[in-house]
């Protein structure tokens, strides 16, 4: 990262950005990652551009019909327009994913940071009670902690940004542990720089890379545990459009009425594919080795 | 002469001996494993107290009535030979069976009759049954085999209430050492050999079962499977042997070949159940409001995909069955009616509440997202809290932990008076916060005239006043069949109970 940098100042201006520019076009995946993302947000930011009908009404007329060009994806046994629901559904999950991954990165690179920054007791204690969480498996621990706190959206949020706080966490300590010894740092120290000074001014942009690719993962397993969540029945309250949910109700006909079933799942898919290829080609871009 | 009589008996023994190969054909054969389909587990092992079906499912094998219904809900002897009904309507002698043991090896004499209608009854007990018995006077029991039971006043459901399939007969010992929750034993065909929590419960022959040669069935298996494609996957895949099918369940067995679909009456519904013992539902206009606005038509097409009735309290066949249920305030949608209703209740500008249901049956989340979406036609904003069935029962059990409810029920034997006295009598042991004297007095009378004509006209009164109060919304009744493996035989399928002590299998 630091060679990166240098070298990225040494060029001239105009040169620099069209390197980067075909660096960016080499990491194809990445792009149709970005590109699935970015229609996933503009769904979930503008669903009324997209369809038309209200997810949540009703019709009498029209239960059960499979897709055609009058119902994109067909229609679910109360006659509600499945495309839209997917489209609205998205912003359930796109939301909840966000900030689960906010909450539990932040939370987590703060102690990771601390722990790895100052080491001794303080990391002992942080990391061993991170250890204890580890100790549960993670979608588990998020439903213990929904059971305690009742279903609904928020409480989703937070039980899975506790859930994945222990793995950001490990991920940060270690990259930090990787920086503390480097020469940099320990000049800074000694040039009189404070604590705080350190971490934020010379450790932290020197583990952002590999921070950047694993938030970008994350999303895609936050997404998945969200619909997780969802399927049983822990999140939103019906008739909320969420994919997880959709899923859910649509045990019961799948087999008849499978157009009810394939369309959230495709969603999930292709929205869990988006941040992984996304991070894939992110972390490719951001790796000097792979430079050239 | 001594040659032809000879003759005789060899033809004689030959003539029995064709008839017997002939009767062996249709006689049902012993032994093998019946795997029966539950929707649920046994809430309870103390059959007075059960109210479930998950619970009846399962004690119905173990424990044995006094009486039974039969395929007609007709009442028959079980363990009572016969019984006798003085002219006034006030005493019952019942002769019971000489022969009858519980599974701990002692024998069932009168005095257990005896305890068990008192144990009943006793208000400490808390059985939901307790009203059943509540007008027993005196019990006296002759001899061994002798009960008779003096009322304070008629009833005239009195004696269906011995053929409730929940009126199940308890030895003392058990409930005297406080084992009763934890083993079952019963008089019935089979005992509980293992319980495997979330999965399946294993019966056993009762070698010693008082109807001689029953049960068929060396073991039963009742199975928990509650996801409606992975019932249809077990009965294609021959792991279990038989199911109810009801609702939207149907669209699974339509294309199913080799599973014999037998129909039954049904007894069993669903309903809203509205708090009335608080605001805002204190309110009649409110509450009417809202059975007007509400689309059952939907509700049935939708989630049970068509395979159901709209209902009126009481089913098709019972005594006081409003064939006219049309006509009945508030079972025909009218908005227009519903938003003046609205207006004279106060609250023109809407309303919000909750609408606690469970997710332990397929059709009832559905079901109050209809009821959502009709409600909010006219300004009516529903919350759904859909609940896990153990947190559900215990919030409906108490009137202050719930506001509105939706579930079904089961059957509750063949007299009217189980269908309505138990939700709607001030002194129901249900009863759901509505106190009504109209009502009350209506209901009482019910229990006392005993001829049918005067009944239905009762009951007719009954449901008509309730439609106006409008407690509750009375909102589907599904088609019930079984599906049964072809190979399935002999089980006794009522609109009031199953039966497996005639079963057999036929491979």
């Amino acid at each position: 990262m630091e060679a990166d940098i240098t070298l990225l100042e040494h060029d001239n201006r105009k040169s620099s950005n069209r390197i980067l520019f075909q660096r960016i076009l080499r990491q194809k995946t990445g792009i149709v990652g970005a590109l699935l993302i970015l229609l996933f947000l503009s769904t979930a930011a503008f669903p009324g551009l997209y369809a038309k009908r209200d997810p949540l009404e009703m019709d009498k007329k029209h239960r059960l019909e499979s897709p055609s060009d009058q119902f994109l994806m067909g229609t679910d046994e109360f006659g509600r327009d499945i495309f839209s629901r997917v489209v609205h559904g998205s912003r359930v999950s796109l939301q909840i994913s966000f900030f689960t991954v906010m909450l539990a990165n932040i939370g987590g690179i703060v102690l990771g940071l601390l722990g790895g920054y100052f080491g001794g007791v303080r990391d002992n204690i942080i990391m061993r009670f991170m250890d204890i969480m580890f100790s549960f498996p993670f979608i588990l621990l998020a439903i213990l902690i929904i059971a305690i706190t009742g279903r609904g959206i928020f409480n989703v949020i937070i039980s899975l940004a506790v859930a994945y706080l222990p793995y950001s966490a490990r991920i940060a300590r270690g990259a930090v542990i990787a920086v503390r010894e480097n020469q940099y740092v320990e000049a800074a120290k000694a040039s009189g720089a404070s604590d705080l000074r350190v971490i934020v001014k010379y450790i932290l942009p020197n583990i952002s890379a590999p921070i950047v690719v694993y938030v970008t993962m994350s999303f895609a397993f936050a997404l998945l545990a969200e619909a997780g969540l969802q399927y049983l029945g822990l999140g939103a309250r019906p008739p909320t459009p969420s994919w997880g949910l959709m899923l859910n109700e649509t045990r019961g006909i799948i087999e008849f009425a499978p157009w009810t079933g394939i369309f959230p799942g495709l969603a999930i898919a292709l929205a869990v594919m988006g941040f992984n290829l996304f991070g894939d080609g992110l972390r490719d871009f951001l790796d000097p080795k792979m430079k050239n | 002469m001594k040659r032809r009589t000879f003759w005789s008996v060899i033809l004689g023994m030959l003539s029995v001996l064709i008839l017997a190969v002939n009767v062996s054909a249709a006689q049902p054969k012993r032994g093998g494993t019946l795997v029966w389909r539950v929707g649920a587990e046994t809430a309870t092992l103390d059959p007075h107290l059960a109210n479930t079906l998950g619970s009846t499912e399962l004690l119905r094998n173990i424990y044995s009535t006094l009486l039974r219904f039969d395929e007609n809900a007709a009442i028959v002897p079980h363990i009572a030979k016969s019984w006798k009904v003085s002219a006034d309507g006030l005493t019952y002698t019942f002769i019971l069976r000489d022969d009858v043991y519980f599974h701990n090896g002692r024998k069932l004499t009168s005095k257990d009759i005896q305890y068990n209608i008192e144990r009943m009854k006793d208000p400490a007990t808390g059985s939901p049954r307790a009203a059943s018995f509540s007008l027993v006077d005196k019990i006296e029991t002759p001899d061994d085999t002798t009960v008779v039971i003096r009322l304070k006043e008629t009833f005239a459901p009195f004696l269906g209430s011995f053929a409730d399939e929940n009126a199940l007969l308890v030895p003392k010992e058990i409930v005297e050492d406080n084992s009763i929750t934890k083993k079952a034993v019963g008089t019935g065909p089979f005992t509980i050999e293992k319980m495997v929590a979330g999965d399946y419960v294993l019966l056993k022959r009762n070698p010693r079962y008082f109807i001689q040669g029953k049960p068929y069935l060396d073991e039963i298996k009742l199975k928990l499977i509650s996801e409606n494609s992975a019932i249809a996957a077990s009965m294609r895949s021959k792991t279990i042997d038989g199911t109810n099918v009801w609702g939207a369940m149907y669209r699974f067995f339509e294309k199913m070949r080799d599973i014999r679909m037998q129909d039954v009456p049904v007894y069993s519904w669903a309903m809203m159940e509205i708090n009335t013992s608080k605001p805002p539902f204190d309110n009649q206009k409110l509450r009417l409001a809202l059975a007007y606005a509400i689309d059952r038509q939907e509700i049935i097409d939708s989630v049970m995909l068509g395979n159901a009735k709209i209902t009126a309290p009481l089913p098709e066949g019972m005594v006081g069955y409003a064939a006219d249920w049309k006509s009945l305030a508030g079972y025909e949608v009218d908005l227009e009616k519903a938003r003046a209703l609205l207006k004279e209740a106060g609250y023109e500008k809407g309303l919000k509440f909750q609408l606690k249901t469970s997710t332990a049956y397929a059709p009832y989340v559905p079901t109050a997202q209809v009821i959502q979406s009709n409600l909010k036609k006219i300004g009516v904003e529903v919350e759904i809290v859909p609940m896990e069935w153990g947190a559900y029962i215990k919030d409906i059990t108490s009137l202050d932990t719930w506001t509105v409810c939706f579930h079904s029920f089961p059957s509750y034997g063949a007299d009217p008076d189980n269908y309505l006295y138990r939700f709607f009598h001030t002194q129901g042991p249900w009863n759901i916060g509505f106190s009504d004297p109209v009502t009350d007095e209506l209901l009482d009378l019910g229990r006392q005239v005993t001829d049918v004509p005067s009944r239905q006209l009762v009951y007719r009164r009954v449901q008509k006043r309730l439609a106006e109060m409008a407690p509750v919304v009375y909102t589907w009744r599904t088609r019930l069949s079984y599906a049964l493996q072809p190979y399935v035989k002999g089980v006794m399928l009522g609109p009031v109970s199953t039966n497996f002590d005639s079963a057999w299998l036929d491979k």
